[in-house]
């Protein structure tokens, strides 16, 4: 069972096309550490247009409405 | 504003991008992943990372302590939090293993390190545990162990343990809230528990981690933690083992090695009384090297490499292929050899004949002896001349009596000459070596006749064109072919020492009509003899 870790991240972000959103691992100089796997990566966001459903229907991605969609 | 959970289905290594698509705009409330670093290569952060449309990083939200490899981690990142850090007090020193302790093992678990008998090492234990599979209502228990273990069937995912305290537990338990001492450790002398730096504890201590000091017994280290029984346990310890000393800035992912950055290229890690340091100008020493038997690593026609072993045989030598062998007895090319002092030189040779040049001797290249000399030579050890001289043979040129020269003549010759200054030459000597002693020059001819108009012959000796003296007179009353005299003149005298060339000459008074004539031949019945010139030593 992996372990619960918090991070602080910033705040006020409103990012549009071709922007990414990266999770991964990395060693004390930065550098990427190789054997770490990634998964169930979820975003939890404020849409700001209404027509991004069709444009999340790509690749492993999917968008789950929340409740106040 | 409408909420939304964008969620990926994959599982993928590190890293994973969520790229925002076509007119999409969002503004991100939260990032959540799991990150399994079961098969980590180092230490590890997790990591958030924001990359514009041209790949630039615009920020990282980095973890502020890393986790162990090995360790796996469910990571939320959010706005306005303070972390949740994972963080160690690691003493300095390098990190020789690190092994985790399950608390679900009744069995002691060594480590694969031995620790050298009388060194001291440091041993560090981190994590929480729980003795029971049920919430612990006693105490202020953590959600979760530190290092959580597997299996199902749990009740309460709830610890209350950490290596040296009880901080959580249930109703009646056995080992109260307070210090434990179920954590041991054996370095080689048997289980038994040992008080951390600082403690005894009774209360944990910051992020559970708690150092021991230990000297190594020659032994593998166990580590074991007692109870009974083990199945409703859960929740690990991480155990590390390193060495004392070094700096805790080396490079690499959470590298405890000893600062490298003030060391050259190429510096080597060694210990050194206990301690590790780096050696700037490493020195290889024969006993860094194990090279018993080695064979793969031998010289070769493809590779360098080491020299086979010795095969223990006089005859033999390493030949072009590696091998060993007894060389041939056909002989071979030696060439461009160089002479110094001493030694020997052979010049670059073309053939089976080779050019020798031998150190010279300091004697004048030359012939040495001759009839009346022989060589005087010195050997030395080696067999070469080093001195030569020509010295007179004893008993020859030295003797009295012994002939220095002798010239003949076996014709007549007329004497048409009429003048001294300019004589008819009647025995022309040839150059003859004197040694400066006395000789005696003896002259003889059969006859001289004396001619129809001369009355009068004179026999002179000459050196060159000088003129030595008169050696004898003969002259008649009145000219006539009719009158013949034998000529036998003696003349003692001393040559200087070296050649003279000399010349026994004759002229008459007149030499009109028949000359006078001195008369030589070979010999025979009715012939003259010869005529000579002979000069002895006396």
């Amino acid at each position: 069972m992996a372990q619960k870790l918090d991070v602080s991240m910033p705040q006020d972000l409103d990012l549009t096309a071709s922007w990414s959103i990266r999770v991964t691992a990395l060693d004390s100089t930065g550098n990427l550490v190789s054997g770490v796997n990634v998964s169930n990566m979820a975003i939890v966001a404020d849409t700001q247009n209404p027509d991004t459903a069709d444009q999340l229907a790509t690749g492993a991605w999917f968008l789950v409405p929340g409740p106040n969609a | 504003m409408a909420d939304v959970s964008i969620r990926s289905t994959a599982v993928t290594a590190a890293p994973m991008d969520y790229k925002i698509p076509g007119a999409q705009e969002i503004a991100p409330k939260s990032v959540t992943a799991s990150m399994d670093g079961t098969s980590a290569s180092g230490q590890w952060f997790p990591c958030l990372q924001l990359v514009d449309p041209a790949g630039n990083v615009m920020f990282s939200a980095i973890a502020s302590s890393p986790l162990a490899a090995g360790v796996s981690a469910d990571v939320s990142w959010f706005p306005h939090i303070a972390p949740n850090t994972v963080t160690t007090s690691s003493p300095s020193g390098v990190i020789v293993e690190q092994l985790f302790l399950s608390s679900l093992t009744s069995t002691e678990v060594f480590s694969t390190t031995v620790l050298q008998s009388g060194r001291p090492y440091i041993i560090t234990v981190q994590g929480t545990y729980s003795f029971f599979n049920q919430a612990l209502t006693v105490g202020s228990p953590q959600p979760d162990a530190m290092f959580p273990t597997g299996g199902g069937g749990r009740v309460s995912t709830q610890v209350g343990n950490d290596a040296e305290t009880v901080f959580a537990t249930v109703p009646l338990a056995l080992k109260p809230i307070g210090h434990l001492d179920a954590f041991q450790i054996d370095l080689g002398s048997g289980l038994a528990h040992r008080e951390p730096v600082g403690g005894p504890y009774s209360l944990p201590q910051p992020n559970y981690f708690y150092t021991y000091n230990v000297t190594g017994q020659g032994s593998v280290a166990g580590f074991h933690i007692v109870d009974s029984p083990y199945t409703d346990n859960y929740g690990e310890l991480l155990i590390t083992i390193q060495t004392v000393g070094g700096g805790s800035s080396g490079g690499g992912s959470g590298s405890l090695l000893p600062d490298p950055t003030q060391q050259p290229n190429g510096a080597w890690l060694r210990t050194s009384s206990g301690t590790a340091v780096w050696e700037a100008t490493p020195q290889v020493t024969e006993t860094d090297m194990s090279l018993s038997d080695v064979t793969t690593q031998n010289v070769s026609t493809t590779k360098h490499g080491f020299a086979p072993k010795a095969p223990n045989d006089a005859t033999k030598f390493l030949n072009g292929t590696g091998a060993y062998s007894v060389p041939t007895s056909s002989g071979g090319t030696i060439s461009d050899l160089t002479s110094t002092g001493s030694t020997i030189t052979v010049s670059s040779p073309t053939g089976p004949t080779t050019n020798v040049d031998l150190p010279t001797t300091g004697v004048s290249a030359g012939s040495y002896g001759d009839a009346s000399h022989v060589a005087e030579i010195t050997v030395d050890a080696e067999g070469r001349i080093t001195a030569a001289s020509s010295v007179g043979i004893a008993g020859g040129s030295g003797t009295i009596g012994f002939e220095v020269g002798y010239d003949q003549i076996t014709a007549p010759v007329s004497i048409s000459s009429t003048t001294e200054a300019t004589p008819t030459t009647i025995i022309s000597c040839a150059a003859h070596t004197f040694d400066g002693a006395a000789v005696l020059l003896d002259v003889y001819f059969a006859a001289i006749e004396m001619g129809s108009a001369a009355s009068i012959v004179q026999v002179n000796l000459l050196e060159g064109s000088t003129e030595l003296g008169v050696m004898g007179v003969f002259a008649v009353s009145a000219a006539s072919t009719s009158y013949f005299f034998v000529c036998r003149a003696s003349y003692r005298f001393t040559p200087s020492a070296g050649s003279h060339t000399y010349k026994v000459c004759a002229f008459a008074n007149s030499a009109a009509g028949t000359q006078a004539i001195v008369k030589a031949g070979s010999g025979g019945i009715g012939g003259y003899l010869p005529g000579y010139a002979r000069f002895t030593k006396v």
